[in-house]
């Protein structure tokens, strides 16, 4: 090997360093900011659960005392009831964004991690009369990741998938190698449903965005997504297919 | 039958009161209220209940520890308690206070909940009494 050789060779090892010293540094950051958010969330959510669990207790007891024969009257406890639901809903989810705090990565097969993912949705899959495909590329590299977390982001992807087919349908997943370096996975979920809107698709990872609010949503669960891959280094896309759906790319660095 | 007695400990005094209304507005449970980790054990010590609904975060002391006292306390060890809580966090604490506790419910909760849960964990106790005295082979 010449010098010249040798001093490149130490160069490129030098920038891969680097790179890897940015990617940690980037994941403190991260991880500091969401401790405070997680704080933050565990305080409000004491301070909110406790006034909607007295007024649910308030509900039930006077829902004993009024003349139920009398349908306005069961209908406005019902929305009552429903609106604490609602609230508490929307602390869950807080909550749940705001628990990202750190990553505990290990090497995992992306495929084994999906498969997992799937049986937690099998119900729902069933019920929606979902039908899903895979096509997992074998012998493909080990992922560095975080499983619980990994599990989070595709589970929400997949119900998402199955949100937008109501009359049912098909998810084909797919996973096969990304071309170039460093070495990564690739993860597509495409589903059949009736595909976003151009300006719902590009703010569909804004934080507190969301098409179905009036179900309950508060819009973090495409953000949380982002955010966990983020945290890994990785990459994702939304796009509409040109027949029918939409279909989510994720791509992570592969390694042990 | 006998009234069930229930010793409610949560800091939130409308809560503590609302739900002692509700469980005795059913006519099967006799309530006391105590709204301090300390009060909280000195009351169960006295008032022997059939089981404790006990909240984490407490004025004076921390309900995790108001739990560890009762569940060392000979007089009291037998006592089923459900924690009750508006908190889901720190999980390591949740495994630590799984040792003792019979049940963990996080706030809002339903009379209706309330009650299955109660009365679950109360079938149970008689359950496994029976077991416990049945007469070995």
């Amino acid at each position: 090997m010449t010098g010249v050789d040798e001093r490149d060779k130490k160069i490129d090892e030098l920038n891969k360093t680097i790179e890897m010293l940015k990617f940690s540094q980037n994941q403190l950051a991260q991880a500091e900011k969401l401790k405070i958010i997680d704080e933050f969330a565990h305080g409000l959510s004491h301070e909110v659960k406790n006034p909607l669990a007295i007024i649910l207790q308030g509900v039930d007891y006077l829902s004993t005392k009024v003349n139920k024969d009398d349908p306005s009257v069961t209908s406005t406890i019902g929305y009552m009831k429903d609106a604490i639901k609602r609230a508490d809903k929307v602390i869950g989810d807080f909550l749940n964004f705001s628990s990202i705090s750190a990553l505990e990565l290990e090497p995992a097969d992306l495929s084994a991690v999906m498969d997992n993912s799937l049986v937690l949705v099998r119900h729902q899959l069933e019920t929606h009369r979902i039908e899903v495909v895979k096509e997992y590329q074998p012998g493909l590299p080990l992922v560095k990741l975080d499983q619980d977390k990994i599990t989070q982001v595709l589970v929400n992807l997949v119900l998402n998938a199955i949100q937008s087919m109501p009359e049912g349908g098909k998810i084909i997943i797919r996973s096969t190698l990304e071309q170039g370096q460093p070495i990564r996975v690739k993860l597509e979920i495409e589903d059949t449903g009736q595909g976003m809107a151009a300006d719902d698709l590009a703010r569909a990872f804004d934080f507190f965005f969301t098409t179905k609010r009036s179900k309950g949503n508060i819009g973090l669960g495409l953000s949380t997504v982002k955010t966990i891959l983020d945290m890994h280094g990785g990459e994702i896309k939304l796009e509409n297919k040109e027949s029918e759906g939409v279909k989510v790319t994720i791509i992570l660095n592969a390694g042990q | 039958m006998a009234k069930r007695t229930i010793l409610i400990i949560d800091d939130e005094v409308s809560f503590a009161e609302m739900v002692k209304l509700n469980l005795e507005d059913t006519e099967d449970y006799e309530v006391r209220t105590e709204y301090k980790g300390a009060d909280g054990v000195k009351t169960a010590l006295e008032f022997d209940p059939d089981l404790i609904l006990l909240d984490i975060m407490l004025p004076d002391k921390d309900g995790f520890d108001v739990l560890k006292d009762l569940k060392e306390n000979e007089k009291t060890k037998a006592i089923p308690i459900i924690m009750l809580t508006a908190l889901k966090s720190d999980p390591v604490k949740f495994k630590a206070a799984t040792l003792y506790a019979e049940e963990f419910m996080v706030k809002p909760v339903t009379v209706k909940m309330l009650v299955e849960k109660i009365e679950e964990v109360l079938d149970r106790r008689i359950v496994e009494k029976m077991k416990r005295d049945e007469p070995k082979n």
